[in-house]
Order: structure tokens, then C-alpha cells, then sequence
């Protein structure tokens, strides 16, 4: 009995999820979301886990290595308000920068088929820092890092001083051109430490090192309103794990696809604010690099919204920003597009009578009409009950009460008014679900110059497995895996497991071509000197860490730049040339032939490095085959759109075990039914388990290869 | 030849239910002419002299052959589904662009647009950026069936692109590029992008050329050409339209973009067909337009039948001090509207005139934004329920070759169709009202900095702080501060980082500037102040563009006072540079003022040289307030004050609430309120037919605007006071008869928001706030400003006794 295990731990809005991985299992545990602390929901998934090995709680931690956390503490805090009183320090006559959002601030990160439906009565957000609560401080920097205005130490402590005495919980300093020259906020930063040792703080060139303050602001004040809840909490789920005996280290999921330990955890909370459907894409990456796929559209259908991302030669596509409540907030971040579609979106007719579905959810409460728990509008998921697709008897283990009367009364609340019966209805419901959905899909893929028929979709989240066929049919996928499916709820969890620990480095230039080699190289033999030291002090070998670098280009008179990843040292002319023929392979790829302005220069925005120390990980048993099993079909009248009707639909039904498959090929109409997802198989395709247990749907089989 | 829009299949005529889209009420009668008889008579308005206006029916050559068919019939998911494909068509169309041009005005500013018309030219649906385009796109289409369908013909793999005013574009710099979509060699429909290029000639770089005294000193503008002919791009043409820019690189890679655009749209459109079919496409098309007429239609019932013009004064660049006048008017009669340009002043030698083409996209971009908001863009639909009264040869609607390449009055004219459609909405349902909003942002006017870096590279400031915006007040609420401009709604100001990064220069502020607001009993939103210098440069050099704000137009309604209306101000060997470095930053324009004494005023329109120690301090357009301020919720000021947005001083000037301490002096502010009123009205002129007598409670049938009640009494319908229940004037009549007449210099009402008329205008004209207030008891009913003498507008509808409006709230 010396196997060790990792343990990956999902915080979502409903339930909490917690993956076990040894070499020779992996098991789940699911326990609701505590929202008041949602550390007890923590250890409760990992002692309904550990129940699950035949454990206790302590006996499973004893025996564990790691404990990796995807958490949405921090941005729960944000979108429901209740993070920190927070103080902005910030350069006198630029204070306005949170209030001002760029004057965008009414349409930022709004989905283009809204802004036009509220462009005359949409409203900014309320702030998160008024000016109250801001101190201007009389100091300026320049572009290049020189002092225009110094720094006068003694007017910036009174103003600080004030700023305290107002009762801040924490502090946010953030001035102009701080990225070029950290040294005044830095200064500012001991002078707050100094007179509230207590009190959080956090600079924002500590945080994000791209030129623009309005986003680099965000990130700090963002940072700074969630850090004292962050760090209360990193500390409660640390100390009670110590507590049950478990010696590991308790590592955080971040947003560039990796963790982080707990100490960076708590100074950097920000970090982890988008860190839930990363841990999903990273093990889809993880997935793609086991089963030989390169190209993969990630897609996961939760209760709320779908979220697409994009796989591409076995590395996740990345961007610069995210957005929150129309707060566009600067980080490297795994590229994941949401739109608000999933198994809660609620079905509507609008003014002229038309159909539609979604952006509203009925969320976990009140739920789908079907729950019974006061919700009287159709959702997606009523939908999907009244169809026949899900078994209201099985429906999330059993945990939830399943009233298909309750989905088909909502229907039909809705349908009448279109002359529609209720099933019509509800296939209609399905079909502009999913017709939203693909159109995302092409568009995460299209327009970053991807074409999806050349992608496999992977489909997880409790809906994925119910409408992958569906959208992936509209978006001209042609194979859907649903990787092992009894994993597939839970697949971020699963991610969490198995993150590697991750660092970004970003250093802005501005360097035309051609320039000689020794200035880049000596650069990023800069940074990475500093990133292999960081890693080394979590007990990484030297082996163990590897470090990928990357230039950002663009043509002077064009506005995009991109990532061009730069290959080994820089020692020669011919390496610069090299990276000169990549950026215009890696220009055109993503903007099209021909698409590059050369003539107006080229240059090197910025110098990124990302560092990663690999763990020695558990495969799982799913890299070594898994047991067939006879299969047990029944079957179920189910509603068909494609043929217009019900048709008697057979149904395989699978074990709640890891690993287990079928052999044979599915002919569509089928389900494949687990006991808290269902896989549908849409008339005309066909299904199939592979060697190691994962599902896969043939979406065109007519069309070939 | 055969008629267009009655022939369409092989020759046998259509019913009229069948009549092209666009073409018919959604009842399936053959829709009128958008312009009067009339006006029609008065010539050929093809384009070549008057502009050009389509005619109900097209003609185009036999061997043109149209796919109009469709099916009626269509399921609402179905319907749906397509309505959310097309839409994405626009959006791909829309991001090829972007992407294989990436460039600054496109990808940053979004100024362009991308729409899918039907075979006939209308168009079915606009995507998401400038606005602006929504509403003469159809136009350039619809004249390429009937000028060039015969020569030089119109067949798969061709693309077109014009740029000419006086067809369908706002100036030349908006080059639009579009293409027919064939299925089975039959016509079905079009798609098209218009975007702004950097520089297409003409005599200032930029192609912006407010001297031009006509056309023949602009940019070239091009007629439809045939750009890319069976799939092959034209070289001829693509040299002869690139040679004529200062950035032919970048022009040229912007026309890679927008013909990228192109594939991408009709490969879209292509699956569509292949997918349900063209009847069903052409369905779902059709019944998009129907929706959106009928949503349109059923909004307007709501609102009373009448007439309503509002009037703008402007000064022209280089010329600021003459006045002159730019109009619209809308009659309303049931489901239409009808808009007009009578009382505009005529063309001016100068370039600043609009178009028939801008004229009708304002309105229709007014019309989609208050009564369409849910409908996607639809301007075929709107335009349905609409019909235009051009004056041809005046400053709204010039004759070529009138020069018109700096848009003046063509942006001013969006503003203002805005604005009296908005007034009219006011009397209609509250659902209307809630979409109303003051106007905002003006002209768009800027100061565009530029010279080298002290390594001698060239470089331009982005002119984007502009875009920083605001929102005017609405019925209900405030306006939104620093919240972007309502026309290109993704777009925004930038970093200052950004800014610094690209051009030797330094901000020394950019913030929201505290009272630019216009007051009201719901304020407008505040907008920024900016302060610059030179810093590290070699030689700095502004140019002022557009017009002198301080006579941008940023009316309030209902009683609210207009916003500030923007300010070029400088100082020159300011002492600026010594303050820096002994660690002083000034972080306000109040603050920047007593450190370096009072400014001048920039009214130059040439490019100056900004010396080392020279400040450029930039006031931003704001945007108007609604209702009497007087009559604001005095908390309401007390948070503006505790927030920032509003001074102590102007809580006590504008609004009359007295702050001690910061807290509301509650006695004080109702005492000060009444005095203001009592010297209003004794400074004000009596009405010119007093209505003595009072309406009760219960006659009152709506409140149509701030303080006006509609009200139902024995002599029949009344506007009255809303505040004290005065009887002001029938609802025939115009009821500022029956209103006491303020008239003073808006410099006397608040002189921190707006200019003395004396140091700005030439003295012959007097310009003046016109404040019309109740006779009893003082409350502002509504403020215009104006020159002494012109005559007084219809602010509100006059409700024709013949059509009694019944309106439901």
C-alpha cells in the first residue's frame, strides 16, 4: 500500500467536484458547493472521494502528493461584490483611469449580438474603487522609465495616511509607465506596508508587465479586492489539510494553463480568477498529447454557458485580457471564449413573437422547470427531458428530482403562442440552442484562421455529452470524443489533478528588424535565469523544467501582433532571419495570405517566456486499455427532429466505473447512458468506444474521410 | 429593358404581394416612393446633379435574371436560426476585414460596416460597428442595378466598389466594396462592406479638405466600378484607385481586407442556400423585414400624429463666426415618419455640405436606435416606415459638385435627426421614452498632434480621446459619464500608455471633467478634460480638426441645459517644464490654471508648432441634460458632489441646492429654488396668448416632456404646466405661445460651460438660450438655443385636432 495519489479539487457555482488519481484508479467524489466557506465542500468532495477508495478523509491526504485547486473564490467575490474596501493609489491628474474604463465601459466583453439590443439604455458598472477611496499621488514617469516628476515622499504618506484612515482593507498602486520603472510604485508599496503592516497590497507592476494602465489597473485593483478573502482562504484549506495530516504542497490552478503554489496564491489571488475552465483545457491538452491528437476544439457545457477554446499543434491558443463585468483585466490566459448557452438557459419569445434561448439561466436556483423548485420557464434542460434524451429517473446519480411534466407544461406555456406542440417545441428549443453553440464554435475557430472540419471536438461538462453531436454537426466538426465519459462532468477536476506548475514572463521592447542577436539573447537568457530559479525553489530538477520562448511581432502600420515562438538561443544573424520567416508563417496562418504590410517595417513588441516544471504524474488507468464489458441496451421513446418524430431509441447502459467500454459501432439514433451524463448519438451518425474507453461520434459517417 | 421590382421571373409580372423585398408593407402593398412626387418632379436625382434617390421600380436589362422567390411559410425555429446565421455572416464578413487589414481605423475605431442585401438592393442586415452606414448602403447597390446592369454588367465573381457622396457613401474616404451572390445564375442577393481608408487624394493629406470650394478639390470620387470582374481583381483599377492615395499600401491592403470580406460573406451565404434552399433564405429574409416594419409601426402608434423641427446653428472650419443653419423636421402621420431638411441654409463653397445619402442614413440610424433597438439592424424594415423630404442645394442635402469631404454636416446632421426624433419619441410610450437620450459627443471634433521623436521618426498621436464619450440624459435617468460615443458603441479613448508610446508627447491629465455635463433634473454624462505637452521630441505640430467645439451643438430636452460643448485651449512659454521638475503635477484643468495663469483660446484650423514649454488643454464634447434643473432631486446632487461629478459651486448655480458640509441644507435649497423661479419669470417675457386658467389633476391625459402634461378638458385638448397644471396652449398649437420667454446669453447661464457668443461669433448675430418657462410657476419647460430672430420651432408635435391621438401608456 504505498501508491500515492493526486487530487484535483473543482469549485463550481452547484456542486463541487473532486478527481483521485493513482497509477491504478481514478475516482470521483461530489458534494454540493458550500458558498458560505467553501473550504467545507473542499474536504467533504475529498472524503466523499475517499469513501469511494474505502478510505478515510486523513488516510486518503496521508497518502497523497498533491492537492491541485481550481477555485472561483476570487471571481464569485467579484461578481457578486463582496470583496475588500480597496484603496487606489495611483499618478496625479490619471485617477479617473477605473471610472473613465476608456470610455468603453458600457460595451466591453458584450457579445456583439447584444450591444446593438441595449446600445441606447446600457450603463457602465458600478466602480469598484470611487474617488474617494483613491489617492493621486504627484509623481511621472515616461515612456522610456525617466523621472519626469519626482517622487515626494512625504505628500504621497499623508495621502496614503488619508486613504487608511478611510478604513481600505487593502491597496492597489498602480501608476503610469510603471512597467518601464517599478521603482516609485514600489516605494509607495513600503510606505503602505509601513504604516499598516496588515493591510494588502499590491502593485501592478508586480502583476502585469504590458504597456496600457487602464488594464493594468484593473488587474491590481481586481487583485487587491479579492486578495484579503483569497489569502483567509488559501490559509484555511493549507492549515486544515496540515491539520488531517497531509504533508504536499496545496498547489492553486491559474489562468495561463498551470498552477501555482500557495504563497504566489496569495500574493497574486488574481491569478486564479479564471482558473475553473482552464484545468478543463489543460486536460484536454493533456488528453490530445496521450491520444495523439493536436488539433482540438475544447467544448464544456455547464448549467450556465458553453466555453470554447482551441487546441493547435497540442498547445492551447492564448490571449492577452479577460474581461469581468466589462473590466477588461491584463494576463496571459488560455483563450476561452464563453457565451451565456447551456442546460439553465431559459427558452423566451421576444416582442415580435420570435423564439430564443438564452442568455438568461435559471442557474441551480430556481433550476429547469423540471426540478420542481418554483422555476416555470423552459429551459434547455426541460427541453432535453420532455425529448426523451435524459432519463429523469437517473438524472446527476439520482441527486435531483427529475418532473417531466413540470419541463413539457413550461413548453408548452411558450409553444402555444407559436402554434407549436410542445415537442416541436422542445426540439425547436434544442435546435437554436445548438445552432448558438456552433456558431461559437466557428467563430473561436474561423476567425482565429483555424477551420474546424480540420479539429476534434472534445465534449465534456454535465450538457456536452447531451448536444455535442448536435453542434458539432452545425459547425462542420466531424468526429466528437467524449473522453472517458464517466470523467466527463467532472473533467475539470480531472485537469486540476494533473497541472503543471506554470509561469509567465513578459517583458515589453520595441525593436525593429533586423536587429542583431545578442541583445534578444541576452534578454531571455535574463529571464530565463530568473524563471529557472523560481522553479528550482519548489524542488524542481533541472530536468524537470523546461522553458519555451516566444517574441510578440507586428507590422509597424498593422495593428495585431502575435506570438512567434522562438526556438533554442539567439546566437546568430540567421536565428533573428528565422524569426522573421516564422512571424510571417504565423501572421498568415492566423490573418490570412497575404495579409502582412512588410513594407512599413516589422517589430518585436515584447520578449515572453513561459517556464514549467513537470510533475512525475499519474496516467490514470486510461493510458493502459480498460476492460470490455457486455453491453446492456434497453430503450426509450425519444424525439427525433430529423425524422420529426418519436422513435423507439435504443439505450446502452454504462456502469459508474472508470474504463469501462462496449464493443461495436452505434448506429445513431442511440443514447449511451452514465449515471450523470448521457452521450446522444444523432440519427445518422454513428458511435463507438476506442480501446481506452472513450466515446467517439462520427458526426458526418457519409461524408468519409 | 423591363421595370425592376414588378418583373422579376422570366419576365411574368409579380403581384404585389410578391413585390421585391423591402418594397411592400408587411400587408403586401407595393411600397410608395421614398420621396414626394413632387420632389421627384424636380429632376433626375440620379446623381449626376441632384443625388441620387432610388426609384420604385429599377429597370435592368433582360438577361439579368433575379432569385426573389420564397416561401411564406417558414417554421419559427427555422426562421430563427437563419435570422442568428446571417447575422454571423456579418460577423465573419466583419472580421475578414479586420483581420487581413489590420488597421487602426477598422480594428480600433470600427469605422466601417458589413450588411447582406436582398437581390433588390435593400438591406436585410447590418453588422455591429459604425452605425453610420446603416442607412445608405441599399443606396450604391440599387444604383448599380440601374446604371450598371447593361454596362459593364452584373455576373458571378464580380465585385464593385464606389466611393461617391453623391450616390451612397458619406464622404470619400468610405470606400465601399460589395458583390452579387448568384445561385443557379439568378441574382440573390448582395453583400457589402463600406470602410474608412487613411487617405484617397484631394488636397490635404487625409483627404479631408474643409477649404475645397467644390468637389474638383477633393479626393476623386469614383462611381461604381467593377473592381474584381469574374474573380479576377482588375489591376487597371486597382492602380488608378491606389495611385491616388498618399498610403496607396495601405489603401491597397485595406481593399485586400474588404475583399477578403467579400469570400468570406458569400461563402457563408452559399452555405446557406445549400443548406435550406433559397426559398427559405429569401423567406427568412423577408419576414426579418416584415418583423422589423411591424415592430417599428406598432411603436410610432403609440405616439400622437404632428410636425416637429428643430434647428442647429454652426460655425464652419475657418469660418467660425458665420452661423449657419442646418434643419430637420419629421412629420409623423400614424405608422410613418416623414423626414425633412426645410429651414437648412443653402450649400456653401466649402468642404462641409451632407448628402441626400447622410440625410437619410441619420434618420435611419435615429429610427433604428429608438424603435428597432431589438430588431438586430435591419434598415429595410425602417426604412419601410419611412418617407424624406430632401431640399436639394442646401447644406443638408447638397447638389453635385458641392464639396462634402469633412462630413461637418453630415455628422452634425446624425446628431440631429437624433435629437428631433427623440423629442417626437418623448410623447410616445414609456418603453419609448426609456430609449431617449440627449444628445452627446458632437462633431467629433480633435486636435491631431504629430511631428518626430528626438530620433527623428515621424509619428502621429491617435486622435482617440474624442471617443472617450458620454450619453445624454435620458427621461428616467442620468447620462453616463466618460461612457463612448452613441454612434460607434464598441469603440472607446485608448490608454494614454498607448498614446505616449506612439507620439513624443505627455499627458499631463485625462479625466472626467467635473460640471460638463449639461445640467437637468437628470444631468448628462461629464466629459474628459486632457492637458498635453511635448516631451522628447524634436518638433511637435497640432491640427485642429473639425469644428471649433465651443459651438458644438449638445442640446438638452425638456428643460435640461445643453452640455459643454468642448474647448481648444493653449499656453504658450507656460512654465510648465520648471513645475514638472520641482514635483509639481497639476492634475486638473483648475488646477493647471492657477499654476500657469488663465489660456487662450485655438480657433486656427492650420497645424501649429508647440513649443517645449506650450500646453494643449482639451475640453470634450459632453452631452445634454432633461428636465428643469431646478427640479433635480437635491440628494441626487449631494452624491454628484460627494462622487466628484459635480463642484460644490455648480450644486449651488446650476441646480440651487445649498451644501453644508457637504449635506443638503434643506431650507436653504428650497428657498434658493424659489427665488430662482421668481427671477426667471421676472425677467422673462410675458406669453404671447396667455391661457390663464388651470387644468385639473384629472384632466390630465400624459406627461409628454419634462413639465409638459397633455391634458383632456372641456376645450379640448390642452398642453399644460406639469408642475403647477397652467394652461399653456392648445394641442393644435405650438404651446410655447402660451409660455413665458427667457432669452439671454448662454455665456450669462453658466459661463464655465459655455462660451461668450461676443468673443466667438461675429456680433451681427446675436446668439442666445432661449428658456421658456412656465408663466406661474416659473418650472423650465424647454430650453433651444438660437440666433435673436430666428423663429421659434415646434419643440413638441402639434396634435392635429382631425387625428386625436389616443395614446396608451
Amino acid at each position: 500500500m504505498t501508491a500515492t495519489f493526486s487530487i484535483g479539487v473543482d469549485i463550481g457555482g452547484t456542486f463541487t467536484d473532486c478527481v483521485v488519481v493513482s497509477e491504478e484508479r481514478v475516482v470521483t467524489g461530489k458534494v454540493p458547493t458550500t458558498p458560505h466557506d467553501r473550504s467545507i465542500g473542499f474536504f467533504g468532495a475529498i472524503e466523499d472521494a475517499a469513501r469511494n477508495l474505502g478510505l478515510s478523509l486523513s488516510e486518503l491526504l496521508g497518502r497523497t502528493s498533491r492537492i491541485l485547486h481550481g477555485t472561483t473564490t476570487g471571481v464569485n467575490a467579484v461578481v457578486s461584490r463582496t470583496g475588500a474596501k480597496v484603496g487606489l493609489v495611483t499618478t496625479a491628474g490619471h485617477g479617473d483611469v477605473m471610472l473613465m474604463m476608456k470610455g468603453a465601459g458600457r460595451t466591453t466583453g458584450v457579445i456583439a449580438d447584444m450591444v446593438m439590443d441595449e446600445v441606447a439604455t446600457r450603463r457602465k458598472p458600478a466602480p469598484f474603487v470611487t474617488r474617494a477611496f483613491t489617492a493621486e499621488i504627484e509623481q511621472r514617469m515616461d515612456r522610456d522609465g525617466d523621472v519626469v516628476v519626482p517622487l515626494d515622499e512625504e505628500k504621497a504618506r499623508w495621502k496614503i495616511q488619508a486613504l487608511l484612515d478611510k478604513g481600505v482593507e487593502s491597496v492597489a498602486i498602480s501608476l503610469l509607465w510603471s512597467v518601464k520603472n517599478p521603482e516609485h510604485e514600489r516605494r509607495l508599496a513600503d510606505i503602505v506596508r509601513e504604516l499598516a503592516p496588515d493591510v494588502f497590497v499590491t502593485c501592478g507592476s508586480d502583476l502585469v508587465s504590458r504597456v496600457g494602465e487602464f488594464e493594468r489597473t484593473v488587474t491590481a485593483v481586481f487583485n487587491a479586492y479579492i486578495g484579503p478573502l483569497m489569502v483567509r482562504y488559501v490559509d484555511a484549506i493549507v492549515s486544515r489539510a496540515q491539520e488531517l495530516g497531509y504533508q504536499g504542497q496545496v498547489l492553486f490552478a491559474q489562468s495561463a494553463g498551470g498552477a501555482i503554489n500557495a504563497d504566489e496564491a496569495k500574493v497574486a489571488p488574481v491569478l486564479t480568477m479564471q482558473s475553473g475552465p482552464v484545468s478543463g483545457v489543460m486536460n484536454s491538452a493533456g488528453f490530445g498529447l496521450l491520444h495523439d491528437e493536436s488539433n482540438i476544439i475544447t467544448t464544456d457545457v455547464g448549467g450556465t454557458t458553453l466555453d470554447v477554446s482551441v487546441i493547435r499543434r497540442g498547445e492551447p491558443l492564448m490571449r492577452d485580457s479577460i474581461v469581468f463585468d466589462r473590466f477588461e483585466m491584463a494576463m496571459p490566459m488560455l483563450d476561452i471564449e464563453s457565451i451565456g448557452a447551456g442546460g439553465g438557459s431559459i427558452a423566451w419569445l421576444d416582442e415580435s413573437g420570435r423564439l430564443n434561448v438564452g442568455p438568461r439561466s435559471a442557474g441551480a436556483d430556481p433550476g429547469p422547470a423540471c426540478y420542481g423548485r418554483g422555476g416555470t420557464e423552459p429551459t434547455v434542460t426541460d427541453a432535453d427531458v420532455a425529448l426523451g434524451l435524459i432519463d429523469p429517473g437517473s438524472f446527476l446519480h439520482g441527486t435531483v428530482t427529475i418532473d417531466p411534466e413540470l419541463s413539457k407544461a413550461a413548453i408548452e406555456r411558450v409553444g402555444s403562442k407559436l402554434c407549436m406542440d410542445v415537442y416541436a417545441t422542445a426540439a425547436g428549443i434544442n435546435r437554436l440552442v445548438d445552432a448558438k453553440m456552433a456558431d461559437l464554435i466557428r467563430r473561436v475557430t474561423e476567425f482565429r484562421g483555424h477551420d474546424p472540419r480540420t479539429f476534434a471536438l472534445l465534449a465534456f461538462g454535465g450538457g456536452g455529452p447531451v448536444h455535442a453531436a448536435a453542434y458539432a454537426r452545425g459547425s462542420g466538426v466531424r468526429r466528437v470524443i467524449v473522453p472517458s465519459p464517466e470523467l466527463a462532468p467532472v473533467w475539470s477536476a480531472g485537469g486540476a489533478a494533473n497541472l503543471d506548475i506554470v509561469h509567465m514572463y513578459f517583458e515589453p521592447v520595441s525593436l525593429r528588424l533586423p536587429t542583431g542577436p545578442n541583445e534578444l539573447e541576452k534578454r531571455f537568457a535574463a529571464l530565463e535565469g530568473k524563471a529557472r530559479a523560481r522553479l528550482a525553489a519548489y524542488g524542481f530538477a533541472p530536468e524537470q523544467i523546461s522553458v519555451a520562448r516566444a517574441v510578440r511581432m507586428k507590422h509597424t502600420m498593422q495593428i495585431f501582433d502575435v506570438e512567434v515562438p522562438v526556438q533554442g538561443a539567439i546566437r546568430s544573424e540567421a536565428d533573428v532571419d528565422q524569426i522573421d520567416r516564422d512571424f510571417t508563417a504565423v501572421y498568415e496562418e492566423r490573418f490570412g495570405h497575404n495579409s502582412g504590410s512588410r513594407a512599413s517595417g516589422v517589430q518585436i513588441t515584447g520578449l515572453q517566456l513561459r517556464a514549467r516544471g513537470v510533475w512525475a504524474r499519474h496516467a490514470g488507468p486510461s493510458s493502459r486499455g480498460c476492460e470490455t464489458v457486455e453491453p446492456t441496451w434497453s430503450s426509450r421513446p425519444v424525439y427525433w427532429e430529423e425524422t420529426g418524430g418519436f422513435a423507439d431509441t435504443p439505450v446502452l447502459r454504462m456502469q459508474e466505473r472508470a474504463g469501462a467500454r462496449v464493443d461495436g459501432t452505434i448506429a445513431g439514433p442511440a443514447l449511451v447512458e452514465f449515471p450523470n451524463t448521457v452521450i446522444v448519438i444523432r440519427p445518422a451518425q454513428n458511435g463507438w468506444f476506442d480501446d481506452a474507453g472513450n466515446f467517439i461520434i462520427d458526426v458526418f459517417p457519409d461524408r468519409g474521410e | 429593358m423591363r421595370m425592376y421590382g414588378r418583373t422579376l421571373r422570366n419576365g411574368e409580372p409579380m403581384t404585389a404581394a410578391e413585390g421585391p423585398l423591402g418594397h411592400v408593407t408587411p400587408d403586401g402593398q407595393l411600397r410608395e416612393d421614398e420621396i414626394s412626387a413632387a420632389t421627384r418632379a424636380q429632376g433626375p436625382w440620379d446623381g449626376s446633379r441632384l443625388p441620387w434617390v432610388p426609384p420604385v421600380s429599377i429597370q435592368t436589362p433582360s438577361d439579368l435574371l433575379f432569385d426573389a422567390e420564397f416561401d411564406t411559410d417558414i417554421d419559427p425555429v427555422t426562421y430563427q436560426v437563419l435570422r442568428y446565421r446571417l447575422w454571423n455572416v456579418n460577423l465573419a464578413h466583419s472580421d475578414a476585414i479586420k483581420r487581413v487589414s489590420g488597421a487602426p481605423y477598422v480594428c480600433y475605431l470600427d469605422d466601417f460596416s458589413t450588411s447582406i442585401h436582398a437581390e433588390n438592393g435593400d438591406t436585410i442586415l447590418c453588422g455591429p460597428s459604425m452605425v453610420y452606414f446603416v442607412g445608405l448602403a441599399d443606396l450604391g447597390v440599387k444604383w448599380t442595378l440601374q446604371h450598371r446592369a447593361g454596362n459593364p454588367g452584373i455576373h458571378a465573381g464580380d465585385v464593385f466598389l464606389h466611393n461617391d457622396p453623391y450616390i451612397g457613401v458619406t464622404h470619400q474616404n468610405d470606400v465601399a466594396v460589395f458583390a452579387p451572390v448568384f445561385h443557379d445564375g439568378r441574382l440573390f442577393a448582395w453583400v457589402y462592406s463600406g470602410a474608412h481608408q487613411a487617405d484617397v487624394g484631394g488636397a490635404e493629406p487625409g483627404s479631408w479638405c474643409p477649404n475645397a470650394t467644390d468637389m474638383y478639390q477633393e479626393a476623386q470620387p469614383w462611381p461604381v466600378v467593377k473592381l474584381v470582374d469574374g474573380g479576377e481583381v482588375r489591376g487597371d483599377i486597382l492602380g488608378l484607385f491606389v495611385r491616388h492615395s498618399r498610403a496607396g499600401a495601405q489603401v491597397e491592403l485595406q481593399l485586400r481586407g474588404q475583399l477578403a470580406g467579400i469570400d468570406a460573406a458569400t461563402r457563408r451565404i452559399r452555405e446557406l442556400l445549400d443548406e435550406y434552399g433559397p426559398r427559405v433564405v429569401k423567406g427568412a429574409m423577408r419576414r426579418m423585414v416584415a418583423d422589423t416594419a411591424a415592430a417599428v409601426a406598432r411603436r410610432l402608434e403609440t405616439v400622437p400624429d404632428g410636425e416637429i423641427a428643430e434647428t442647429w446653428r454652426m460655425g464652419i472650419p475657418g469660418d467660425f463666426a458665420r452661423l449657419h443653419r442646418l434643419s430637420r423636421t419629421i412629420r409623423k402621420e400614424g405608422d410613418l415618419l416623414v423626414f425633412g431638411t426645410r429651414g437648412s441654409d443653402p450649400q456653401l463653397p466649402k468642404g462641409v455640405n451632407g448628402t441626400y445619402a447622410t440625410f437619410r442614413s441619420g434618420a435611419v440610424v435615429a429610427a433604428s436606435m429608438l424603435l428597432a433597438w431589438d430588431q438586430l439592424y435591419c434598415p429595410a424594415g425602417v426604412l419601410n416606415q419611412m418617407r424624406f423630404e430632401p431640399d436639394a442645394g442646401t447644406l443638408s442635402v447638397a447638389t453635385h459638385p458641392g464639396a462634402v469631404s469633412t462630413q461637418l454636416f453630415t455628422v452634425a446632421g446624425m446628431h440631429l435627426s437624433r435629437n428631433v426624433l427623440s423629442r417626437l419619441l418623448m410623447t410616445g410610450s414609456d418603453d419609448l421614452r426609456a430609449r431617449v437620450r440627449a444628445a452627446s459627443v458632437g462633431q467629433g471634433s480633435t486636435i491631431v498632434p504629430s511631428g518626430q521623436g528626438l530620433d527623428g521618426s515621424a509619428s502621429y498621436a491617435n486622435f482617440w480621446d474624442v471617443l472617450m464619450g458620454s450619453t445624454g440624459a435620458s427621461p428616467f435617468d442620468d447620462g453616463e459619464d466618460v461612457a463612448g460615443a452613441w454612434f460607434s458603441p464598441s469603440s472607446g479613448g485608448g490608454n494614454v500608455e498607448e498614446i505616449e508610446a506612439s507620439a513624443p508627447m505627455l499627458y499631463l491629465y485625462r479625466r472626467e471633467r467635473a460640471d460638463s455635463g449639461g445640467p437637468g433634473c437628470f444631468r448628462g454624462g461629464n466629459s474628459i478634460e486632457v492637458a498635453q505637452i511635448a516631451h522628447k521630441a524634436r518638433v511637435w505640430m497640432a491640427q485642429p480638426v473639425g469644428n471649433d467645439p465651443s459651438i458644438n451643438a449638445v442640446p438638452g430636452l425638456a428643460g435640461g441645459l445643453p452640455g459643454f460643448p468642448g474647448a481648444w485651449e493653449a499656453k504658450t512659454a507656460s512654465g510648465i517644464l520648471a513645475a514638472l521638475a520641482d514635483g509639481r503635477l497639476p492634475a486638473s484643468r483648475r488646477e493647471l490654471e492657477s499654476l500657469v495663469g488663465p489660456f487662450e483660446r485655438l480657433t486656427s484650423q492650420d497645424y501649429f508648432i508647440c513649443g517645449d514649454d506650450m500646453i494643449l488643454v482639451l475640453g470634450q464634447t459632453s452631452s445634454g441634460g432633461y428636465g428643469d434643473p431646478l427640479t433635480r432631486n437635491p440628494s441626487f446632487v449631494e452624491t454628484d458632489v460627494e462622487r466628484g461629478s459635480v463642484t460644490a459651486e455648480a450644486a449651488e448655480a446650476s441646480y440651487a441646492v445649498v451644501l453644508v458640509d457637504g449635506r443638503i441644507d434643506q431650507r436653504a435649497t428650497a428657498d434658493l429654488r424659489a427665488r430662482r423661479r421668481r427671477e426667471r419669470l421676472a425677467a422673462a417675457a410675458a406669453p404671447v396668448a396667455p391661457r390663464p386658467g388651470h387644468v385639473e389633476p384629472g384632466e390630465v391625459r400624459r406627461r409628454v416632456s419634462g413639465m409638459i402634461d397633455l391634458t383632456d378638458t372641456a376645450d379640448g385638448p390642452l398642453w399644460a404646466c406639469g408642475d403647477c397644471g397652467r394652461q399653456l396652449a392648445p394641442a393644435d398649437e405650438n404651446y410655447r405661445r402660451g409660455a413665458a420667454l427667457l432669452e439671454s446669453s448662454p455665456h450669462a447661464v453658466r459661463p464655465e460651460l459655455y462660451p461668450d457668443p461676443e468673443a466667438v461669433f461675429d456680433p451681427s448675430v446675436r446668439f442666445v438660450l432661449r428658456q421658456w418657462c412656465c408663466p406661474s410657476c416659473g418650472v423650465l419647460l424647454s430650453i433651444e438655443p438660437a440666433a435673436e430672430g430666428d423663429p421659434w420651432l415646434n419643440e413638441m408635435p402639434t396634435i392635429r385636432p382631425s387625428a386625436p391621438a389616443e395614446v396608451t401608456a
